[in-house]
């Protein structure tokens, strides 16, 4: 069963700890809902993913991605703290346009800024606005301070920036480089990880694809020198991780698969597990085989009609089932263990609570029974 | 759009726009919108800017691409002259086709189009997707194929950038940067460059000390290839802000009962009235169900301390009518906490409701609330369903059912 699931794996031009493998026969077939399977893995390849997982605290620097609304802030914040606790100095950068972050850890947060501030003890964090990246950029680059200001603050070079595509994400990722890079006075790494919290999928994989778009559009000089340096920590498989977020969802799930298909064929970045945020428990159907065996005639105080109790439970049961049947399936299309989140109900917004928690982004990534694919619930009485 | 209601919309609009954060169902919704219209009898198309392929599994085609394809309604009951066609946006071809339609002479076209600043201009940058749709949206409003054209958007990050769009490209066509670079002497040589202002200069400096002598010689070239174009460009442009703020477009903002969500709703909800972006419905999607009469609240209020103690006991006891182990009593108490937890999640839900619609007090906008369906949305029946509740649950501005 595992052997069969490790060759269902692959993926052309796929690295594994830094070692090429071949990419294995294409696989034509398509599952019952028309997409191919991601290209099968040579029994090499097998060998080599039979490996254990590196532990997600091993690596310099973690790009955490996924679909808007599936929770990429608050698991970039989590692994952050869980790194934190862990012993590690952690430098977290947010690249949304309005800052959030913060708001997870503190009730009424000042913003971070450019420079940003830390947060806990260990946990730097910063907001790595473009415009603010792109001056400094110039200052170092040019060296001419005031003058490189005031030419960047002319209106017709604000109106290139609007019109021009692509250098924000350019600049924040150079700016990422540069971090990384960072050492203190006894020339050790300034940070132990950098975690950045990445626009969201489809913005975020351009995001990660910039520097070598700019390789081929940029003959020469510094621009395209910085651009490869960039690009070589983006396919550093030592260093680099690309850490992405889904729900136990349809269209979440699909994005996924698509986002993992395009990091393994274009962008050349590691991933290695997938997290699934939200993950519900098996409770409600749990509450609603208990409520079965219930003569229905009950009489009580305060709750409803047990008639009441089961419909109340009925979506969420079925809720439940979907979410292990995606949870397989993308795991499936991607070929990849998977670690849950749980569904925390009543969220960050209490701000008590999480941290604690926060432990659960590390543990080892599984892979789900190998249950049916997608199927309908079976429907509750 | 007045007065402001959905099914005026639908009836009347030739654009609406769904926009919204990400992961709120905006492309289901705005499929579900472009159905509902084909159903009123318009010839109607929905474009969406992601590769949503379980909606192209629902609406039965094969895929969606870049060329509209109509959806087989046969099947469902709806009237003889009911027409859907869906799309996926595509920035590159769009690009190229524009090109071809302004540049009638071959070579000059040949010229632009092999350049490689407008090789990764159209194709692979982040903001040429926003570019492309409004190119996209402006070619479906001109074929006058369509009665009503149904827009999905980049999630709310971005969605301001569509709707900045066609002017920044009007602003950047019309500003000195680009005139400097494509005037003849310019293009031809760099050393004319010493003639310009000084922060211009210093700019374009600035420009190829960072990128490169060649990187200016291709925007030189790109541009000055453009130039004849730019005067059609910006007159599109201005075409397409036209439509997209005229009288026939309608917006339509979608959130989800999500605190967080819902607060993005709100914060773009006030972006958008300054772009005086005709609002026409806040849609609520993916509303828990709550079966019961009595609001969420009101069952949370009651159930507590002894008396739910008492009721716990009561559902032990009648599962094991021999002798209660420790366990069932456990169970049960898993049971009443479960149930309580759906009646939390069901009020913090309403509240955020609320909170939506005395975010629109004032504007007498109608708030409409889509519960989420159990299974995925994966036949085109789950879109009329949608449709359906759009129509009959247009609850007025108070806030829905709640008593």
């Amino acid at each position: 069963m595992f052997r069969r699931r490790l060759e269902a794996r692959g993926g052309t031009d796929f690295r594994f700890h830094g070692v090429a493998v071949s990419p294995g026969e294409l696989d034509s077939d398509r599952d019952d809902e028309g997409i191919s399977p991601l290209p099968r893995f040579d029994a090499f390849a097998s060998f080599l993913l039979t490996a254990p997982l590196r532990s997600l605290l091993d690596y310099r620097l973690i790009v955490v991605t996924g679909k808007g609304g599936t929770g990429k802030t608050v698991v970039a914040c989590e692994l952050a703290e869980a790194a934190r606790r862990a012993g590690k100095s952690v430098l977290l950068i947010e690249t949304a346009a309005t800052e959030s972050l913060a708001s997870l850890f503190e009730s009424s947060p000042r913003p971070l800024g450019y420079t940003g501030r830390p947060l806990r003890p260990g946990l730097h964090a910063l907001h790595l606005d473009p415009h603010a990246a792109l001056a400094d950029y110039a200052r170092l680059q040019i060296g001419l301070g005031a003058l490189t200001d005031r030419v960047l603050r002319t209106e017709t070079f604000q109106q290139l920036l609007e019109a021009a595509p692509g250098w924000r994400e350019l600049i924040i990722l150079g700016k990422i480089w540069h971090l990384e890079q960072k050492t203190d006075a006894k020339k050790r790494p300034l940070y132990d990880l950098l975690i950045v919290d990445a626009p969201s999928t489809g913005h975020g994989l351009t995001f990660l694809d910039v520097p070598r778009i700019v390789q081929s559009a940029v003959r020469a000089g510094p621009l395209a020198r910085h651009a490869s340096w960039v690009e070589s920590l983006v396919h550093d498989r030592k260093r680099t991780l690309m850490l992405p977020v889904t729900l136990p969802e349809d269209l979440p799930v699909l994005e996924t698969k698509e986002l993992i298909e395009r990091a393994r064929n274009d962008i050349d970045i590691a991933v290695d597990r997938i997290v699934v945020n939200r993950m519900p428990g098996r409770r409600a159907s749990h509450a609603t085989r208990d409520l079965a065996a219930l003569p229905t005639n009950l009489e009580l105080e305060c709750l409803p009609t047990l008639p009441q109790m089961r419909a109340m439970l009925e979506h969420a049961g079925r809720k439940e089932e979907l979410a292990f049947a995606q949870r397989s399936r993308v795991s499936e299309l991607c070929s990849l263990p998977v670690v849950d989140l749980p569904n925390r109900i009543r969220g960050f917004a209490s701000k008590s609570g999480w941290s604690e928690e926060s432990g659960a982004i590390l543990a080892t990534p599984i892979w789900p029974d190998e249950a049916v694919l997608i199927g309908p619930a079976e429907p509750s009485a | 759009m007045n007065p402001a209601s959905l099914e005026h919309g639908l009836r009347e609009a030739s654009v609406l726009v769904c926009a919204g954060t990400g992961g709120v169902g905006k492309t289901t919704i705005a499929a579900a919108l472009a159905l509902e219209a084909a159903r009123l009898g318009r010839r109607s198309l929905v474009l969406t800017i992601d590769p949503a392929r379980r909606l192209a599994d629902a609406l039965g085609l094969d895929r969606l691409d870049s060329t509209p394809t109509p959806v087989d309604l046969s099947a469902l009951d709806l009237p003889q002259e009911a027409c859907l066609d869906a799309m996926m946006l595509d920035a590159k071809p769009t690009f190229d086709r524009l090109i071809k339609r302004l540049t009638p002479n071959e070579s000059e076209r040949r010229r632009i189009l092999d350049n490689r600043i407008y090789q990764h201009l159209s194709s692979a940058l982040a903001g040429s997707a926003e570019y492309a749709a409004m190119e996209q949206l402006h070619e479906l409003v001109e074929s006058g194929k369509y009665d009503l054209i149904v827009v999905d958007t980049p999630p709310a990050d971005h969605a301001l950038d569509f709707l900045r769009t066609p002017r920044r490209l009007r602003e950047f066509l019309g500003s000195r940067f680009v005139s400097t670079l494509v005037r003849p002497a310019m293009s031809a040589s760099r050393i004319g460059l010493r003639l310009f202002a000084r922060p211009l200069h210093h700019m374009l400096g600035l420009l190829e000390r960072i990128a490169g002598v060649g990187f200016l010689d291709d925007l030189s070239e790109f541009l000055s290839a453009i130039d004849g174009l730019s005067q059609g460009f910006r007159d599109r442009a201005t075409r397409v802000e036209e439509v997209l703020l005229g009288p026939g477009t309608g917006f339509v903002l979608i959130s989800t009962g999500d605190e967080g969500s819902a607060k993005s709703t709100l914060e773009f909800m006030s972006q958008l009235e300054q772009f005086q972006v005709p609002l026409i419905a806040l849609i609520v999607n993916r509303m828990h169900p709550w079966p019961l009469e009595t609001r969420p609240s009101k069952l949370l209020d009651r159930c507590r301390g002894e008396t739910l103690e008492r009721d716990v006991e009561r559902l032990a006891n009648s599962f094991t009518a021999p002798s209660p182990s420790n366990e069932t009593a456990r169970d049960f108490q898993a049971v009443v906490e479960t149930l309580l937890e759906i009646a939390t999640v069901c009020e913090t839900e309403k509240k955020t409701v609320d909170r939506l619609v005395a975010g629109l007090a004032g504007s007498r906008l109608p708030c409409l609330l889509v519960p989420e369906l159990s299974d995925d949305v994966d036949r085109i029946e789950g879109l009329l369903e949608i449709g359906e509740i759009l129509r009959a649950g247009s609850t007025p501005a108070s806030g829905g059912q709640s008593s």
